[in-house]
């Protein structure tokens, strides 16, 4: 019951669809940032960072702020992050480990963005995915029903 | 509650596929006239459903709404709700197009289920009535609950705390989507009766 009511007090892990992470090499420091959909920290999550045969290399969780930092000694080309928010979320990226300390690393999933300064909270899905989703469904079904009808004047 | 992409062995997908192409297959079969049109009535009440978070105290929620078309659609429930999840995982990520099989099998087996049971007691009234919607949300969604955990827990020790946790989580939504649905189906009955008592 104590469970129940401390996962009351956490609702985006709860009640989130999706979960992302952002990974980047700085400094020799790698940078992850685990974040929900409308841009809410995924906090106190946790984190595995993985060479590229599977081997675990660090295991931690994410601050208040959604964020983890690990200094990176391993000599390594690059890293798999992988975050798991609890209740079946998971998110991986690939991070290219660059050896120049000035260029940093860069991550190869192409949808993860950068968190932006000041990041804020944004709405999870927009009216137009909406009326696009509802379009989607009756376009599908007017279809089945041409089809159906079709079959129907033929048999 | 949608399984994310990635975390579900392969076995457990193709299985999920199975069982969801059978649903669907039996679902496509019926498809027809009037009960065509419900059911994609229905497959937009659940796609738009579950996207409205509606703040409760200092958590929120969302409905589902898997009882309800199981009640009014009971073998169509199958094809509506792939259309839902399948919209949901392409425009809004949640879920994903390799889980589609199994999260359409979690939420639309125990809808099917709510059917079955309970859609003959809806016609009636008194507390058979009321028993029969709240209990048509909550078969619906505690079974979608017990199928994810059950589905997580398959998979090793490390899910099984998120497993008894999903059960946990399921119970207040079954709740209050039971409360939801004595209303809702008071409603229909008042201004639309035949929808309930066509499959008589």
């Amino acid at each position: 019951m104590k469970k129940f009511f401390l996962l009351m007090a956490f609702p985006l892990v709860i009640f989130a669809h999706r979960v992302d992470v952002y990974a980047e090499f700085n400094n020799g420091t790698l940078e992850i940032f685990g974040y929900f959909p409308d841009g809410t920290p995924a906090k106190g999550v946790d984190v595995k960072v993985f060479t590229p045969d599977g081997k675990l290399i660090y295991e931690g969780k994410t601050d208040q702020e959604g964020w983890l930092k690990i200094p990176l000694t391993q000599k390594v080309d690059k890293v798999k992050v992988v975050l798991y928010a609890g209740l079946g979320h998971k998110a991986q990226t690939t991070v290219v480990i660059n050896s120049s300390p000035t260029n940093g690393g860069k991550t190869e999933n192409s949808q993860n963005e950068p968190p932006k300064e000041n990041f804020q909270p944004k709405p999870s899905f927009g009216w137009k995915e909406i009326f696009c989703g509802l379009g989607w469904i009756f376009g599908i079904f007017g279809i089945l029903n041409f089809v159906h009808g079709f079959k129907k004047r033929k048999g | 509650m949608h399984i994310s992409e990635g975390v579900l062995p392969a076995w457990e997908i193709a299985v999920g596929w199975g069982f969801s192409s059978l649903g669907l297959i039996w679902g496509l079969r019926k498809l027809e006239g009037e009960k065509l049109v419900l059911t994609a009535l229905l497959t937009s009440l659940f796609f738009v459903a579950s996207l409205i978070h509606v703040p409760v105290g200092i958590s929120s929620a969302h409905l589902i709404f898997n009882g309800f078309l199981g009640l009014l659609l009971c073998e169509t429930v199958f094809p509506a709700i792939f259309v839902g999840l399948l919209l949901q995982a392409i425009l809004f990520q949640f879920g994903g197009l390799l889980v589609l099989g199994v999260n359409t099998f979690n939420m639309a087996f125990p809808a099917l289920l709510s059917c079955l049971i309970f859609r003959k007691w809806i016609p009636s009234e008194g507390i058979k009535f009321y028993a029969g919607a709240f209990l048509s949300a909550f078969v619906a969604i505690f079974g979608s609950g017990l199928l994810i955990s059950l589905e997580l827990s398959l998979i090793g020790e490390r899910f099984l705390t998120d497993a008894g946790l999903i059960l946990l989580i399921h119970l207040p939504i079954a709740t209050v989507e039971g409360i939801i649905y004595i209303f809702l189906l008071r409603f229909i009955k008042k201004v639309y009766p035949t929808i309930l008592e066509d499959r008589e």
